[in-house]
């Protein structure tokens, strides 16, 4: 029977404060807390719990609901069930996965999704370092896997362009470098029935795309629809999101935020 | 006095030694650390389902905090 434990830090140190999981320990969380103070600070921050691989990259970011200024101080707990909105946002909801770039990274992967919904919805704000303006999109992989693994994808959008040859799914956009300074695309999608793969070449995914581009002659809005056939018996449990481009990376301030619904 | 925040985070999330949980400050537009913040009294919560227990918890700035029946 697994032995409910607290583990705690005493007085003031500074940010980030780091708990790596020992060795042959396995947790189950329930709650963090923390009491931050920003008496010193350089500037407004966010409370912030992030889940680290052992080779850094972040799989799991949980925000407060709200900014301190600097100076400000607050006592902060992350637990189940409450909302990161703000606490009269009626129908709110917590994020599975919210991760905001700090600095370049090659894909946003997300792992570790539990078989226990019934749609994964996506909300994504990118920018790329490849050197297009609009021709950069974004790619999606379910479960690590490519065509003939387990897994096809197809793709269509409004422009009439169909891609069946891929080993991963454009699904939306994303600006390149070539787009004015700072702007990002933002898009949503969603993915029906994730855990609920029960037959041959089931419709497992969608995507409706609401990208909107900045290039050197207007903006453009378009849709798109995706569909990945995956086997039977294969569960989307990873999604991991990658520039077009081979080596390519998402620039700081890009952000994926994935909710189980 | 400081003030008082609730946050959300998934329920069941099941992290081992291949994890790192970090307590960060960032900047709320840029995402980008923040310096001169301090933390204190951070603690973590959870069921432990593995075989290790007591000061094997302890890790990094974090120590294992008794409870009752140890």
């Amino acid at each position: 029977m697994a032995a409910d434990v607290t583990i705690s830090t005493g007085g003031g140190q500074g940010a980030p404060l780091d708990y790596p999981v020992p060795g042959a320990v396995e947790l189950v969380l329930k709650q963090l807390k923390a009491s931050y103070n920003g008496a010193s600070a350089a500037g407004a921050f966010v409370p912030t719990v992030q889940l680290l691989t052992a080779s850094g990259v972040e799989v799991g970011s949980w925000t407060a609901s709200q900014a301190l200024a600097a100076g400000a101080s607050a006592d902060v707990t992350w637990f189940p069930g409450v909302s990161s909105e703000a606490a009269t946002s009626a129908g709110s909801l917590t994020p599975f996965y919210n991760v905001l770039l700090a600095a370049s990274a090659p894909s946003f992967d997300i792992v570790g999704i539990p078989a226990n919904g019934g749609s994964l919805a996506f909300i994504t704000y990118l920018r790329s370092d490849e050197a297009g303006v609009i021709n950069t999109e974004a790619k999606v992989t379910v479960n690590g896997l490519s065509t003939g693994s387990g897994i096809s994808y197809e793709y269509w959008d409004s422009r009439g362009f169909t891609d069946q040859s891929g080993t991963s799914e454009s699904v939306f956009g994303a600006n390149g470098a070539g787009s004015d300074s700072g702007h990002y695309s933002g898009s949503w999608f969603i993915m029906p029935n994730y855990s609920v793969i029960a037959q041959d070449h089931q419709f497992a995914g969608y995507v409706a795309k609401l990208g909107q581009f900045s290039d050197t002659t207007s903006w453009q809005t378009y849709v798109v629809a995706m569909q990945c056939c995956i086997d039977p018996g294969i569960a989307v449990n990873r999604v991991t999101i990658t520039p077009t481009t081979a080596g390519a990376n998402w620039v700081a301030g890009s952000r994926v935020t994935m909710y189980l619904l | 006095m400081a003030q008082k925040i609730n946050a959300g985070m998934p329920d069941g999330i099941d992290v081992d030694e291949t994890y790192t949980i970090r307590f960060a400050a960032l900047d709320p537009l840029s995402g980008a650390p923040v310096a001169g913040v301090t933390i204190s009294l951070a603690q973590i919560h959870a069921a432990s389902v593995g075989q290790a227990a007591g000061t094997q918890l302890n890790a990094g700035p974090f120590i294992y905090v008794p409870g009752p029946n140890d």
